[in-house]
């Protein structure tokens, strides 16, 4: 009742008094967004307290660590390279637990996908057009795809010894079951992404996976003797020179790097 | 403060983009023109350290253009950036807040002040992929100035702004340029006549005209077609 009565007598408030049209609104909008310009682009003190109105807004000069920036690269991860990770361990996990011996080789056919995820996430500066902004800041684009490799690489790293820890059928040997699809498909991403730029080139980097999966797959299907011990240096082997490719790729990607931006 | 550029050289195999270039910038506007192919863009960059040099020097106060105290004293505005998908125009700043060195709280504030500033506020939180061109274009503006740049490199800034906010953003350089130097390159003559206190004009990689704008007494459009042909002579 009251509140019915109090906007009754408002109302016919409004209508006696009709408010004064407002007086140089836009010439005070102007001289406030003057002033506030002013105060957004003017200068900087030494970066030690605050800015130079008082207020935070400002940034540390002092050289920044690799620790900070692999700290803001891992929150920028992309969200697919954790699902991805979590699907491969828990489908490998999965497998190794219900069917033994033979989940092993789900867990070979899963990695490439680790290593895919890995290059292209590293080199998605290039991918998206990003690198020149990325360039221009603190750090050079160089140390920024190091530290995201860095990143991923020992997430990867700690995947596959949960991996072999889990599935313990083969002794030491399952680890380079692992290691030779997951390097041979970094190698090949490494190509890709240094010659392809865009989307495409993550398509691309998606096609190597695949076709190393489905390798593993038939290799264990037509050639099973493979896996037998004496053929555990062959796969040394093959594996130190995947890992010996991949660098050398990583090496002319990195280096790449400084002409990429040139049209 | 003084950027000084000494006979900087950029070759790529047969073709020299930048050709001895020198020059010496203190606080002010600085308008780059020059045909395309001219050198322009790689000169931008190597100003940046996106390009390095095959000779000369860039130094800043005496700071080399490699050093990170360098990097902690510019601003670049791209020709043509990207983002990464899922990013929205907050997150773009933010991320690259903290890659200028900028702490969570300190580059809260400076990206909702400069998101005011591009009037970006009410789009903020919305995924770039949705913006217009002139919105993307107003938030590279943005991530420019992030650091109070004492030296602001802006690559076709005005490409897709519409009148009234090229009309803004000239305003806003001329208040940048009271601290910062600022060099922008620009198709649009009528930009860098209105805003620029020295002309720069450059031609198969050579700075081929650098002049104050006292020192020009025709209309820069004219000159600029003058300038290009005396050197094709």
């Amino acid at each position: 009742m009251e509140r019915d009565r109090k906007q009754s007598i408002q109302q016919e408030l409004k209508k006696l008094y009709k408010a004064p049209k407002p007086d140089g609104k836009r010439q005070f909008m102007e001289q406030y967004r003057k002033r506030r310009e002013e105060q957004i682009l003017g200068p900087v003190n030494d970066g030690k307290t605050g800015d130079a109105r008082g207020r935070a807004g400002s940034f540390d000069r002092k050289p920044l660590s690799i620790c900070h920036m692999m700290a803001i690269q891992c929150t920028y991860l992309t969200k697919w390279v954790w699902v991805v990770t979590a699907a491969v361990l828990g489908i490998s996990l999965y497998a190794g637990a219900r069917f033994q011996a033979e989940g092993w080789w789900a867990a070979c056919a899963c990695v490439p996908f680790l290593g895919m995820t890995a290059i292209t996430a590293a080199f998605r500066s290039k991918t998206w057009d990003m690198a020149q902004l990325e360039q221009a800041s603190r750090f050079s684009l160089r140390s920024i795809v190091a530290a995201r490799i860095g990143i991923l690489g020992m997430g990867n790293l700690l995947c596959l010894l949960v991996m072999c820890i889990w599935m313990n059928t083969a002794g030491g040997r399952q680890l380079l079951f692992l290691l030779v699809p997951y390097l041979f498909t970094s190698f090949g991403c490494l190509v890709i992404t240094r010659r392809i730029t865009g989307r495409e080139g993550i398509y691309a980097s998606a096609g190597v996976a695949s076709a190393v999966s489905c390798m593993e797959m038939v290799l264990h299907g037509m050639f099973p003797w493979i896996m037998e011990k004496e053929y555990t240096n062959w796969w040394l082997a093959v594996a130190v020179g995947m890992l010996v490719l991949a660098i050398r790729e990583w090496n002319r990607s990195i280096t790449k790097m400084e002409e990429l931006s040139w049209n | 403060m003084e950027l000084k550029v000494d006979r900087l050289t950029k070759q790529y195999k047969n073709k020299i983009a930048v050709d001895r270039v020198s020059m010496r910038l203190t606080p002010g506007i600085y308008g780059l023109l020059g045909a395309n192919g001219a050198g322009k863009t790689t000169l931008m960059r190597m100003l940046c350290g996106i390009l390095t040099p095959t000779g000369g020097s860039i130094t800043l106060n005496g700071v080399d253009v490699s050093t990170e105290e360098y990097r902690a004293e510019l601003g670049y505005l791209p020709q043509d950036f990207g983002y990464y998908p899922g990013f929205s125009g907050w997150d773009f700043l933010m991320y690259l807040a903290a890659l200028k060195g900028f702490d969570k709280k300190s580059a809260r504030i400076r990206c909702q002040e400069l998101l005011e500033m591009v009037s970006l506020t009410e789009m903020a939180k919305k995924k770039i992929k949705t913006y217009s061109g002139g919105m993307k274009q107003r938030l590279g503006i943005a991530q420019a100035l992030l650091n109070r740049p004492k030296l602001l490199v802006l690559d076709e800034p005005t490409a897709g702004l519409d009148p009234k906010e090229r009309i803004r953003f000239r305003n806003l350089t001329k208040q940048l340029a009271r601290d910062s130097i600022v060099l922008l390159s620009t198709h649009i003559v009528s930009d860098v006549e209105q805003t620029a206190d020295t002309i720069l004009v450059m031609k198969e990689g050579q700075m081929v005209f650098q002049k104050t704008r006292e020192e020009i007494s025709e209309a820069l459009e004219q000159l600029y077609m003058r300038v290009s042909e005396e050197v094709l002579e």
